[in-house]
């Protein structure tokens, strides 16, 4: 069985886009992929980390435009 | 104003009502806030001194990662007995779930496996947590998208071990029950009304209520999956289950939460109105059904 401490290094890895295995192992897909299953997880960190940035800098954002903030 | 039914619904006050519930002291029981916002300096924490001098307040967290194998951190744990002791709320509250790994903070609510490691690791923090603060916190039940292949241990199970360990309340989030079951209940059976015939009605302190939305990219077998931003009104389903709820937990403060797309304030207050007539309807079931 996978220990904790473990099991939160490999999510963490995989939620900040360092590679979804091995965290996909420890994840049943029912019926999904297991990286599909992530990815709901992943977007979320990444786009409230994305929405702090645009809130924080809007004149970067404006001078380089959204699609870099995206 | 004593409630529907003796259940008292509040709302989550939000940073864009702060202004708006000073100026205009609506009818409403109580306000729920998130520890994170009011921890920092500026403006926030001096509208939440003004706002607890008419509102009985519950602090709701949700970053301190109670579920991580790291244990609690220290300087947040001390942020948040800070707040308590200033604001001396009602509730206070925090998650099933973990966000910190490895000194790295995840801004989001994250899954664990339910196993006898994971609660003795939930066991720990939430007995630091509440010797910390000096009183019961109320643990959550999260919205889930994923679950673990070594999980052994049912989630409604798993809070009541937790509860029954470490004397902590259960905050049920009903919203969370119905995405959750929606989410994985296709292949595990996992239905909405047993989770809540499965929880310890006498640990139940608090329930939420919000929307969710349906994921428009469906799968190519037709699945959808339910995501918990609580950017909507609260659908019928959930309202469904609501009543189920305070048919087996009797009277328990409820909340509506409201995080995304956050609407004007009057719509939150019509949304705790729709509640207190389900809790109205609700107790009206339950002393008829006595009655006969």
């Amino acid at each position: 069985m996978l220990a904790l401490r473990e099991l939160q290094a490999d999510m963490r890895a995989a939620l900040l886009g360092a590679g979804d295995e091995p965290a996909s192992a420890a994840v049943l897909g029912d019926g999904l992929l297991p990286g599909a299953r992530l990815a709901i997880y992943r977007h979320h960190v990444l786009s409230t980390l994305t929405d702090v940035l645009k809130a924080t800098y809007p004149v970067v954002c404006r001078l380089v435009d959204e699609r870099f903030f995206g | 104003m004593p409630g529907a039914g003796g259940v008292e619904t509040g709302i989550g006050l939000r940073g864009s009502h702060v202004r708006e519930v000073l100026a205009t002291r609506p009818q409403i029981p109580w306000l729920e806030v998130h520890a994170e916002n009011y921890m920092g300096g500026g403006a926030a924490p001096r509208d939440l001194d003004a706002v607890r001098l008419d509102y009985p307040i519950s602090i709701h967290g949700v970053g301190l990662s109670l579920g991580s194998a790291d244990g609690l951190d220290a300087r947040h744990l001390e942020r948040l007995r800070s707040l308590v002791a200033r604001i001396q709320p009602r509730l206070v509250s925090e998650h099933l779930s973990w966000s910190v790994a490895g000194g790295a903070y995840l801004n989001h609510l994250l899954p664990l496996p339910y196993t006898a490691e994971s609660l003795a690791v939930l066991t720990a923090n939430v007995d630091r947590a509440q010797s910390v603060l000096g009183r019961r916190i109320l643990v959550e039940n999260p919205s889930l998208y994923l679950r673990f292949r070594h999980s052994t241990i049912p989630e409604a199970e798993f809070l009541a071990e937790l509860a029954r360990r470490t004397g902590c309340g259960i905050l049920c989030d009903v919203n969370n029950v119905y995405v959750s079951a929606h989410n994985l209940g296709l292949e595990t059976g996992l239905d909405a009304e047993q989770y809540l015939a499965a929880l310890p009605a006498e640990a139940i302190g608090e329930i939420h209520l919000a929307g969710h939305s349906v994921n428009g990219s469906e799968e190519a077998d037709g699945r959808t999956i339910l995501i918990d931003d609580h950017g909507s009104r609260v659908t019928p389903e959930v309202w469904a289950l609501y009543r189920r709820a305070l048919a087996r937990f009797g009277p328990v403060p409820t909340l509506i939460e409201w995080d995304t797309n956050i609407p004007a304030l009057a719509v939150l207050l019509e949304e705790a109105a729709a509640a207190d007539r389900v809790a109205r309807a609700a107790v009206t079931e339950a002393d008829d059904a006595r009655a006969a």
